[in-house]
């Protein structure tokens, strides 16, 4: 399984880093989109990393900040990833996610919550992102077959047109999507989530792209729009990220979530 | 006199025939009490959930839950007049509203809990337990432990306790949403069981106190519904009207006040229903008429000849009308009677044991209705005089054609044998 982490919605746990450099400077029409795909997956992989970020949560004219600490590791075939509320009201709520199951640590709780599959389209925090956003970002390449449909400007940038299908058998959360991919850079500047029978259910649009080591750039602010929920919308930014963290030994199991 | 003679006298010509008559309309007599009797147990049974577990009399709320509490919106919650807390709100309106005997101040959320790989969703219902145990229901649902009174402890349905497989004295954990939409998870004691008899409460409910649930919530002084009781729930519409009243006094127009009858459309189905089951009841008396009005043609045909011979020696034509209009209202009489007797025994019978409709309860507790596992029929005095009387002027007023054909027969035609 191809885990590595791509940085669009895994930036919630998030996020993600990179390891070497992605092939970049190559711009070219006659790439596949599963080709395009496999360049953002390895544009957006890391291998460690300490991401301090916020989430800003818009709904029907309320606004709600969450602050996190997220520590994540990957060593390419499992990623790991702890994320730690720390603004007053969520103060000590913990995100845990080992492989491909998560898990919650509340402090006023006993017991540790894994997230069930019921509960995997709940909103995550509030926010406009599910669990199972979460959980699936890291799959793409596996639960949807990519055609590359063609070249836009976003922005002002160049970006292919990757249109994604749920793959036979695969049941993923959304049975289409469509990227907007930066021709350049490797990093998903839109993407439009669709249902079965075509409606559109949300919206993601990278609103900030810094270059964080030479020749690699990563998506630091994103807003994610749920189509489903009336005037909602959150924003994603990472404040700050140190790559190749070292993080301290059992950091990211479930004694140390307990 | 003569008149009520000769229609009593004409009854017993044909014992059998009036027998089959009587007994049509016992028969529906009987139904009709049995049903009304039915309908108005399991109406006021219902109610009186609906009253005291959702809507009280009156139930205040900000216009903008009562619009979207399907989703338990927490940031539409009552936040007292001028934002002054809902304590203070309470208390006056306790003062100012004479009528108001006491107040439910609740907040409902959802909540949810992990169990195996499944998940296990609820509602969680912080409330005043000083209140619920002074006035409210829950403490006489109490099947097992005692009432919540401080902390993390709560009450649990024990549908609910089943499902969770937990009992009293065990530690359970809840997930939910805090008003600000953060997900949290915390530990609560179980201190009681409450079994309330419908599925619905007793699958999907747990209760705490308000204090607790507003400090979780981050709701300081903050409620999400007043459950507002008077002295009579029959009067809610009185006591609305004072709500309002009060509420545009104060310029709290955010907020709504509704009657426990208008609160839910279910209610408002079952209410609609009473007066469409009238309509059935004068339907079942009908079908029961039918056969009185039959007899009465028949009688009226084999007695042509002497209804010609009554009139040729003088009777009027209004007589003849009254005598057999006279053994139709004496056949509506007895069989309502009977049915008055026989349906008020039954009624009386199941009003005392109850009628045992576990399964239809469970059917309609799927769509959230409240519903008791069992109807206790109710038994009135006025359900038996109303069906008496519904028997007897239906059967009278259907004689009149047959009655008024016998008076309109010509005697000289009806000596010779000749219907009209």
């Amino acid at each position: 399984m191809n885990t590595r982490i791509r940085m669009s919605v895994k930036t919630l746990l998030l996020c993600i880093g990179f390891s070497a450099a992605a092939s970049l400077g190559v711009f070219s029409q006659d790439l596949t989109g599963g080709e395009i795909m496999q360049k953002v997956d390895d544009n957006q992989f890391i291998a460690s990393a300490r991401i301090e970020s916020e989430m800003i949560i818009l709904d029907r004219g309320r606004e709600i900040r969450k602050e996190m600490i997220t520590y994540v590791e990957s060593d390419g075939d499992d990623t790991n990833a702890l994320a730690e509320f720390v603004n007053p009201r969520d103060r000590g709520t913990k995100y845990l996610l080992l492989g491909d199951e998560m898990w919650m640590y509340f402090p006023d709780a006993e017991d540790l919550v894994r997230i069930s599959d019921h509960m995997l389209r709940d909103s995550m925090m509030g926010s406009d992102f599910s669990y199972q956003d979460v959980l699936e970002s890291e799959q793409l390449t596996e639960l949807y077959d990519f055609e590359q449909v063609g070249m836009e400007t976003v922005d002002g940038r160049e970006a292919y047109v990757v249109e994604a299908s749920a793959s036979e058998g695969k049941e993923p959360a959304y049975r289409y999507r469509t990227f907007w991919i930066d021709a350049e850079r490797f990093v998903i500047l839109r993407e439009e989530m669709y249902a079965r029978g075509g409606r559109l259910l949300k919206v993601m649009k990278t609103e900030r792209v810094e270059e964080i080591k030479e020749g690699r750039w990563m998506p630091l602010e994103m807003v994610m729009e749920d189509k489903l929920r009336e005037g909602s919308e959150t924003r994603y930014k990472i404040t700050s990220i140190e790559l190749d963290y070292d993080i301290p030994e059992g950091t990211l199991t479930l004694e140390a979530l307990q | 006199m003569q008149l009520l003679k000769i229609a009593w006298r004409n009854l017993k010509r044909n014992k059998v025939r009036t027998s089959i008559a009587v007994f049509a309309i016992t028969t529906v007599v009987v139904i009709v009490i049995f049903s009304r009797g039915l309908i108005v147990g399991f109406t006021e049974s219902s109610f009186s959930l609906y009253i005291n577990n959702m809507y009280g009399h009156v139930r205040i709320t900000t216009e903008e839950y009562d619009l979207r509490e399907p989703l338990l919106p927490l940031d539409y919650a009552i936040r007292g007049l001028d934002e002054g807390g809902a304590s203070e709100m309470a208390e006056t309106l306790k003062q100012e509203i004479d009528d108001i005997q006491y107040i439910l101040p609740r907040i409902r959320f959802g909540a949810m809990s992990s169990l195996n790989d499944d998940v296990v969703r609820m509602m969680g219902v912080g409330t005043d337990m000083a209140a619920e145990a002074h006035h409210g229901t829950l403490p006489d649902d109490l099947i097992e432990g005692r009432m919540p009174e401080e902390g993390n402890e709560i009450l649990l349905g024990s549908i609910l306790a089943e499902k969770l497989e937990k009992g009293v004295g065990e530690r359970v954990t809840f997930m939910y949403s805090d008003a600000y939409q953060s997900m949290r998870g915390r530990t609560f004691e179980i201190v009681g069981l409450r079994e309330s008899g419908s599925a619905d409460l007793d699958e999907h409910y747990f209760y705490l106190p308000l204090k607790t649930a507003q400090d979780m919530l981050w709701m300081d002084d903050e409620v999400t519904e007043m459950l507002v009781f008077g002295s009579d729930a029959q009067k809610a519409d009185t006591l609305q009207a004072e709500l309002d009243a009060f509420l545009n006094e104060h310029g709290a127009e955010a907020f709504t006040a509704v009657t426990w009858s208008n609160a839910d459309p279910f209610v408002q189905v079952y209410n609609e229903m009473d007066e469409i089951m009238f309509l059935v009841y004068v339907l079942f008396i009908l079908m029961g008429t039918v056969v009185v009005v039959s007899t009465l043609s028949m009688i009226v045909r084999e007695r042509t000849a002497e209804i010609g011979m009554m009139g040729a020696l003088g009777m009027r034509s209004r007589d003849i009308m009254n005598v057999f209009l006279l053994e139709g209202v004496f056949i509506g009489i007895i069989g309502s009677l009977l049915g008055v007797i026989l349906g008020g025994a039954i009624t009386f019978y199941y009003s005392l044991t109850g009628l045992r409709v576990e399964a239809f309860a469970e059917i309609t507790g799927a769509f959230d209705m409240l519903m008791e596992p069992v109807f206790y029929i109710a038994f009135t005095f006025e359900n038996l005089v109303v069906s008496f009387f519904l028997g007897a002027a239906v059967v009278a007023l259907a004689c009149l054609y047959p009655a008024y054909k016998a008076s309109k027969l010509k005697p000289v035609d009806a000596l010779q044998g000749r219907d009209m």
